[in-house]
């Protein structure tokens, strides 16, 4: 539990200095969708994007730090989120989910390239790009697991 | 795979939750090793099997594990 409690230190930290980040980002991006200079050449949508997603990541920080900073002070909430986040079934399924997700992912990916190509170049390529990211992250992953065990 | 795990709950006047919270697992997966949706790590079976003074052979039910 001790190695825990250090784990959920370290985690605090790191939490901080990503809510900085997210911070400095909603406010560098607002700040941007301010200048006259982007404001006629760049999708308010993007922008709205890019704010909304900051924001979003932000406020799941947030929510993480308070649940770690409860669970620091507490020995019974440290117990129960050390439990769920070692639960074997949950790791069970986590894993099961991911393989399994990445299959349906190369499938759809590959169908998607498949008629892009008859629709869009554009859209062809980047789906294609994309299909070869996520089949060499998975032989990178295979290839990692069967060194590692 | 069977076990005696809700038998022995009883008899030791104890709940899913606090055998999950003893033997360090969420109360949803004792739920499911009782209910046979999942097998227990053999780690999580040892620790099972202490809790109750037992061995695993006594708690989970091995009878019908398929051999080729």
């Amino acid at each position: 539990m001790d190695e825990f409690k250090k784990k959920m230190k370290w985690r605090q930290i790191m939490l901080g200095l990503a809510s900085v980040t997210a911070l400095s980002a909603i406010f560098l991006t607002s700040r941007l969708i301010e200048s006259p200079v982007r404001t006629d050449n760049i999708d308010s949508f993007i922008d709205g994007f890019q704010v909304g997603f900051t924001l979003m990541f932000f406020l799941i920080v947030m929510f993480f730090m308070q649940r770690n900073l409860a669970a620091l002070k507490n020995p019974d909430k440290m117990k129960k989120l050390f439990i769920s986040e070692t639960d074997e079934r949950k790791l069970f399924i986590l894993q099961k989910s991911g393989s399994d997700g990445m299959n349906v992912i190369i499938y759809g990916l590959s169908v998607g390239t498949a008629v892009a190509g008859n629709i869009n170049d554009t859209v062809f390529f980047t789906l294609l790009v994309a299909l070869f990211f996520v089949i060499s992250v998975r032989g990178f992953l295979k290839l990692y697991y069967r060194v590692k065990y | 795979m069977k076990t005696k795990i809700p038998e022995l709950r009883k008899k030791n006047k104890l709940s899913q939750e606090e055998l999950a919270f003893a033997v360090g697992v969420t109360r949803q997966t004792i739920t499911s090793i009782e209910v046979g949706k999942y097998t227990a790590s053999l780690v999580l079976a040892y620790k099972i099997a202490r809790h109750f003074n037992m061995n695993i052979e006594e708690i989970f039910d091995f009878s019908d594990v398929e051999e080729f």
